[in-house]
């Protein structure tokens, strides 16, 4: 599978749980809300109903206060009909108070100026059943006979002694109870009042339309189940679903229900499930959105990591990793640290072999010259040879010849101990004897000894060492050799007429040796590889008088034995060169 | 007596080839280079040249081309210890070319020389 798949399936399993979550905890939100949206309804018609009831107790406590009344217990009917009228206008709620006889003869009635003929009741059956219990009832829904409104009655018997004397009756406008229920409505929410027979006495929905008439069916069913409370679900008189709850009022036997369309339960909860949907999908699209974008720039680093790498595998550097993964930047530099390894160990393998080779080169050309270099002196031998045979011996001829043969001799015997001392040097065997040595001795001898070559070669040799002399701790006959080695070579390569000037002079605490010649000089390419071993200074158009090239290497492997060095200096070919040798001094004493 | 001129920088070389040609009735004169071949020559002429091809200064196939084209008449004879340091041309070959009359390569047999030298340039 590929980074992104992985990365994607990393998404969605992060999100899941999330998902989950969400989706129980708007389940749980909705249902939440769903049950506070009952319970609120169920309240409001409990609230409704202890509301109801009070307002009645009120009613009957007034015409409690009005059947004790003095005009009444008196009998003085026009004095309470005054008193009747004063307390009417103090309730603006009330539409009428009458009064009956114990026989249901209507003996006052407010709307009528007293002593005026009054029309019959409308109920008269709540006042006799009124007398007859001896209590205060409150009427079902009736239509007045004046007002030709739909009206409620609340009455109340005065009872003089055992005797039933009068009815009294508060008469109410039914349409007065929608603004007493939408007072204690919440928003939203509906109510129904219906009397003992079921009958709307006030709906706050469409009050004109449905007061007087009878509520659903459904509602009706539940009323005969359980007429004391319920809830309901289902179609109201509009036709829209409904939720609501119902509470039977205790003194009235009256039913009040509170309801709400579905629509206005469930809708909250709707809203709150979309705003939750809504904000879960947010969610996921910005964490999918999110993770698009990291996903591509890990996907898009890995793969500049993975070119990176290719192009590494394939020996060539790193590509730029252009990315702000930590651990992808780190990687990469890793490989280019890698790759930086691998092409310093490449190059220095190359540059090893390379090496190699140029010393293999130079050991091949050496051996040719050193068979050259060999085979030289068998030229005047032979010569030499050929004179004593041909000559006697006793002659002039014969005897320079064999002085030919000694110094040949002596030339090759010279040959091979440089070469077995240079094999010596190269695998430390060479031991040095040591003692204190002062270096302007070594050199004023090995001048000495070099004073006749130098004259034959026409060179002016010349000595410079202080009077004070420099001691240092060394192999007397190792440093004559070096000295010698030195003088040679100078001389070698110093064209007749030249000079070559030996010197020595002590610096801090080293003993400084200096050969220095206007010779052929070095050329500057030559000059760093000057001390290495096989390697000669080619002469102008001719080879080497009688040196193989070990004189030099012989020279800076003495000195570094001795604990100093050697170093050479050339202004180039035709510029003469120096060379010194630093070699650790004794102190003076 | 004919007149030999030697030019050879090892001066054992020169002292014992200069023994050997005047025990075989030449009068030699040897020089160490090139350039004091040439002088020599100037100076006195030579009847025969016997030169080495590697020596400072001058070197031998310059000394070579520069006689036959000054002195097309001289005989001359090269010798050498042939070339050194990977050099794997045939510089004896290379003198041939350049006018040698015959070449030798060292060390040489002294009987071959001398005769080579009696050829070019006999004795009186």
């Amino acid at each position: 599978m590929s980074l992104r798949g992985y990365l994607l399936w990393l998404v969605l399993v992060a999100t899941l749980p999330a998902l989950v979550f969400s989706t129980w905890l708007i389940y749980k939100s909705a249902d939440e809300e769903r049950t506070f949206r009952k319970a609120e309804i169920e309240d409001t018609s409990e609230i409704l109903a202890r509301d109801i009831e009070a307002y009645f107790q009120q009613s009957v406590a007034s015409l409690e206060v009005l059947s004790v009344s003095g005009a009444l217990v008196a009998n003085d009917l026009r004095a309470f009909h005054e008193l009747a009228r004063r307390l009417l206008k103090n309730h603006p709620e009330w539409a009428n108070i009458v009064m009956v006889g114990p026989n249901g003869e209507h003996l006052l009635n407010l709307n009528r100026p007293y002593g005026m003929p009054l029309p019959p009741l409308a109920r008269p059956d709540v006042f006799q059943e009124s007398a007859r219990l001896r209590r205060p009832q409150v009427s079902n829904v009736t239509e007045g006979v004046t007002l030709q409104r739909l009206l409620t009655v609340v009455v109340f018997p005065v009872v003089r002694g055992t005797q039933v004397k009068y009815v009294l009756g508060v008469a109410q406008e039914a349409r007065n109870w929608e603004a007493f229920l939408n007072s204690r409505l919440p928003q939203g929410m509906y109510a129904t009042l219906l009397d003992r027979e079921h009958t709307i006495v006030a709906r706050t929905l469409h009050n004109e339309r449905y007061a007087g008439s009878k509520p659903v069916g459904t509602f009706v069913d539940a009323l005969t189940r359980d007429p004391k409370r319920g809830v309901l679900k289902g179609p109201v008189l509009e036709g829209f679903e409904g939720y609501g709850a119902y509470r039977q009022i205790p003194f009235s036997g009256w039913t009040v229900s509170a309801f709400m369309p579905s629509e206005a339960v469930e809708g909250p909860v709707l809203a709150l499930l979309a705003q939750l949907g809504a904000g879960f999908l947010l969610l996921m699209a910005t964490t999918l959105v999110i993770a698009w974008v990291l996903g591509r720039q890990i996907a898009a680093a890995i793969g500049s990591l993975t070119a990176s790498m290719h192009a590494v595998g394939k020996g060539g550097y790193p590509l730029p990793v252009d990315t702000r993964i930590r651990e992808v930047g780190e990687a990469n530099q890793a490989l280019e640290n890698a790759a930086e390894l691998l092409a310093g160990r490449l190059s220095r393998e190359q540059a090893a072999r390379a090496e190699i080779e140029a010393a293999d080169r130079a050991k091949d050309e050496y051996l040719a010259m050193l068979a050259h270099e060999l085979r030289n002196p068998l030229a005047p031998v032979n010569a030499a040879l050929f004179i004593l045979a041909e000559e006697p011996l006793s002659s002039e001829a014969a005897r320079r010849a064999r002085t030919v043969l000694g110094r040949q001799a002596q030339h090759l015997g010279r040959l091979v101990d440089d070469l077995l001392d240079i094999t010596r040097l190269a695998s430390g065997k060479v031991e040095l004897q040591r003692e204190a040595v002062s270096v302007g001795d070594v050199l004023r001898q090995s001048v000495e000894d070099h004073v006749e070559l130098a004259a034959r070669a026409k060179v002016d040799l010349s000595l410079d060492v202080p009077a004070q002399p420099i001691l240092v701790l060394g192999d007397r006959t190792r440093l004559a050799q070096l000295a010698g080695n030195l003088l040679q070579n100078a001389l070698r390569f110093t064209p007749a007429g030249g000079r070559v000037t030996v010197s020595l002079e002590r610096r801090g605490g080293e003993a400084r040796i200096s050969v220095r010649d206007n010779g052929v000089g070095i050329e500057p390419d030559l000059l760093g590889r000057i001390f290495e071993p096989f390697v000669q200074g080619r002469q102008v158009g001719a080879r080497a008088k009688g040196g193989i090239g070990l004189g030099l290497p012989l020279v800076k492997g003495l000195a570094e034995l001795h604990g100093g060095r050697a170093e050479a200096f050339s202004a180039g070919l035709g510029k003469g060169a120096e060379f010194v040798v630093t070699l650790p001094a004794l102190q003076d004493h | 007596m004919p007149r030999l001129l030697i030019a050879d920088d090892d001066e054992d070389l020169r002292e014992t080839l200069t023994l050997v040609f005047q025990g075989a009735g030449y009068e030699v004169e040897a020089v160490a280079d090139g350039e004091q071949a040439t002088l020599a020559q100037e100076r006195r002429p030579a009847d025969l040249l016997v030169t080495d091809l590697f020596m400072p200064l001058r070197d031998g196939l310059e000394t070579i081309a520069f006689f036959r084209s000054r002195y097309p008449r001289l005989p001359i004879i090269a010798i050498s210890g042939g070339g050194y340091t990977g050099q794997t041309t045939d510089h004896l070959s290379v003198a041939r070319a350049a006018g040698a009359d015959a070449s030798f390569r060292k060390p040489f047999d002294m009987r071959a020389l001398l005769d080579a030298a009696c050829r070019l340039a006999p004795p009186a």
